[in-house]
């Protein structure tokens, strides 16, 4: 064996902790997650590394502004962690509130992405919904050079209140970035909360979400997790529910080529009588000769050993449209209690021939006929989201699939307006 | 003549398994030919290669119809010149609702014609109107196309689409299998509704029974990949007493 003595240092070989933890002014930073690290088997972080740590966060109002979603009612614009008071929208806001008065300690997590994200200088924007029906936006802005960048959010729903909170995730077109951020629920006994994420970065963003939750008794949880931007994108939960607690959690990837999408979620039903239906579809396209698109599913039921009764389900599917796409699914139970029913399920798949030939059959040209499948596939998980937001969920999803279509059509297919397809 | 086969020869792609072997038929316009023969003879797979399914080679022969050389065009290309195939079994599309369906492919065929698409008002009057005349629920416009149907319904559902896609060649891929005889009556008289001089039928058969509703001017025998005999609508009541291996042999 020869020694690798000789090998040259060179100056910008500074592991980027190091640089980040200098940038960012913390004494240390631990390393970055690798696939040796089981809970980033499936998902590389290597794109954050090829980023340069930034810490000023200088942004025009004009960038922002132009990839401000449109949305009514309340609002909370957050930019880099931090909110706009001058684009945030409170009036019209009943039985709950906002605040955002400081930057809070984060708790500690043992979570290396969670160390960097105590230096990140975000704020923790609370959300408390205490009583009725409140409907609130949240827009989350990536913007200019700040790496990374994200704050946290924190929401709390009183045992009366119903809150339906909508999320919006974007970045401007001259974000560098990665957005590493945390969101921490709490539902009170009976409460219930509608969260709905429209992921939207850029195409070359990196998201670290890292998601907590806490449900009382009897509390209800409606999840919609729509992932369509960034590079590498992970959202991963760890979500604790009591004694009836319910839990409903969609999620939709639709990843193109060279985009990795990743859900990880971990429910652990601590008490009798809980239930909980996870269900996750990805849609992944390509071009030929591409890199592919990549989507990880990892999910994983614990049920305590005094949690009798859990009724919890988990089903996985995707559709891969091109050659070079492909999905990570690991579904994991760990049960200590006798009388369950826990179940789980992957399935993964092409559009089938003898469909695409049945509409053929019908005078359809191909890529018409491939749209009508393909969203068929999505609006079935669609019909899950929150009346609120299924609006938008739908026309996100309808101009992702008006965007590269998935085969070229042949020069002689005759020409469609397929408009009509979403009244 | 609508449909000119002359000698087709089709294999299996992969395994190369030989199906027909030489099959000629001429089709004039506004006639009905039955093609009956038994199990394995290669009835079906006359009626998918009309239609351009994937999945076989042809090996031998030519496909003409209405002027225009068939087996050189694709499926959808196909159909919006006017050929339909009912099929046998026809596929189930989850999550496509038979309106969204229906739109789509008639769109595409006035599309096809340079025809203004019809909106969504337009549309449902058509519909309704083939509808009724197939004792079809309306609700049925907001189900999934295929998806859950009796027998009956999926085969009242091929004969809606081809009287609202009025194509020139109609191919029934045993649209008599899985019917009661209401459901068969029903059909039937779909069918005949849109008997006119410019259309012709092929019907896929292997009973006589379906051939009592609609009235065949011609009927062929089909058997081990090849016509062997063509007559009148005699021939499938001389099947019916003798059975096939009689009259084939």
């Amino acid at each position: 064996m020869a020694a690798k003595a000789l090998t040259v240092v060179k100056a910008d070989a500074v592991p980027w902790p190091e640089r980040a933890a200098r940038v960012l002014g913390a004494a240390s930073l631990p390393p970055l997650p690798t696939p040796a690290d089981e809970a980033f088997h499936f998902t590389n972080l290597r794109p954050i590394s090829a980023l340069k740590p930034h810490r000023d966060s200088d942004w025009e109002l004009a960038d922002v502004a132009a990839v401000l979603p449109v949305v009514d009612g309340p609002q909370v614009v957050v930019v880099n962690g931090r909110v706009v008071p001058q684009l945030t929208v409170l009036d019209g806001l009943k039985g709950a509130s906002v605040r955002w008065d400081g930057v809070y300690p984060v708790p500690e997590v043992a979570e290396a992405l969670a160390a960097y994200h105590a230096h990140q200088g975000g704020q923790v924007v609370e959300i408390t919904a205490d009583e009725g029906e409140v409907v609130l936006h949240v827009i989350q802005v990536l913007a200019g050079a700040q790496v990374p960048s994200g704050g946290t959010l924190k929401v709390r729903v009183a045992a009366r209140a119903k809150l339906t909170l909508v999320e919006h995730l974007v970045g401007t077109a001259d974000a560098a970035g990665w957005w590493n951020d945390h969101v921490a629920l709490e539902v009170a006994a009976g409460g219930v909360l509608e969260q709905v994420l429209v992921q939207d970065l850029p195409l070359d963003a990196v998201l670290t979400r890292r998601q907590g939750g806490t449900f009382g008794s009897g509390a209800a949880y409606r999840a919609f997790t729509l992932q369509v931007g960034g590079r590498l994108a992970r959202v991963a939960s760890q979500f604790a529910c009591a004694e009836e607690a319910d839990i409903h959690h969609s999620g939709l990837a639709l990843a193109d080529d060279g985009q990795t999408h990743d859900t990880t979620l971990l429910l652990r039903h601590e008490d009798a009588g809980t239930a909980s239906h996870i269900r996750q579809r990805n849609i992944l396209r390509g071009k030929p000769g591409g890199k592919g698109a990549h989507a990880v599913f990892q999910g994983k039921f614990y049920v305590a050993q005094k949690a009798q009764k859990t009724d919890a389900y988990m089903l996985c599917e995707s559709l891969l449209l091109a050659e070079g796409a492909r999905v990570s699914a690991k579904p994991e139970l760990e049960i200590y209690a006798d009388d369950v029913k826990c179940s789980h399920g992957a399935s993964t798949g092409r559009l089938q021939p003898e469909q695409l030939f049945y509409l053929a059959a019908r005078g359809v040209p191909q890529a018409v006929a491939q749209r009508l499948l393909v969203a068929a596939f999505a609006d079935a998980l669609l019909d899950e989201a929150p009346a609120a937001a299924h609006a938008l969920l739908s026309a996100r999803v309808s101009r992702w699939l008006d965007g590269t279509p998935t085969v070229a059509p042949a020069d002689d297919t005759v020409e469609m307006n397929t408009d009509w397809l979403e009244d | 003549m609508m449909l000119t086969v002359n000698d087709l020869k089709i294999q299996l792609e992969g395994d190369r398994k030989k199906i027909l072997q030489g099959v000629s038929l001429s089709v004039g316009a506004g006639e009905v030919h039955a093609i009956m023969g038994p199990n394995g003879a290669g009835k079906s797979t006359l009626g998918y290669v009309l239609a351009g399914r994937e999945g076989y080679e042809v090996t031998g022969g030519s496909v003409d119809f209405d002027g225009q050389d068939l087996l050189e065009m694709e499926a959808d290309e196909r159909a919006r010149a006017g050929v339909f195939l009912a099929f046998q079994y026809p596929v189930e599309l989850p999550g496509v609702n038979v309106a969204t369906f229906l739109r789509t492919a008639l769109n595409a065929h006035r599309a096809a014609r340079g025809e203004k698409e019809l909106n969504a008002v337009e549309f449902l009057k058509l519909c309704r109107r083939e509808m009724q005349a197939l004792s079809m629920p309306e609700d049925f416009l907001q189900r999934s196309v295929n998806t859950g149907f009796s027998g009956g319904e999926k085969k009242r559902f091929e004969v809606l689409q081809m009287a609202l896609l009025e194509p020139k060649l109609c191919i029934l891929d045993e649209t008599d299998s899985g019917l009661d005889i209401d459901a068969l009556r029903i059909v039937a008289e779909g069918v005949n509704r849109l008997r006119d001089a410019g259309r012709s039928f092929v019907v896929i058969t292997h009973y006589q029974r379906l051939l009592e509703y609609i009235k065949p001017d011609h009927v062929h025998v089909l058997a081990a990949g090849r016509v062997v005999k063509s007559g009148g609508p005699e021939l499938a009541l001389e099947l019916e007493a003798k059975g096939y291996e009689g009259v084939a042999a």
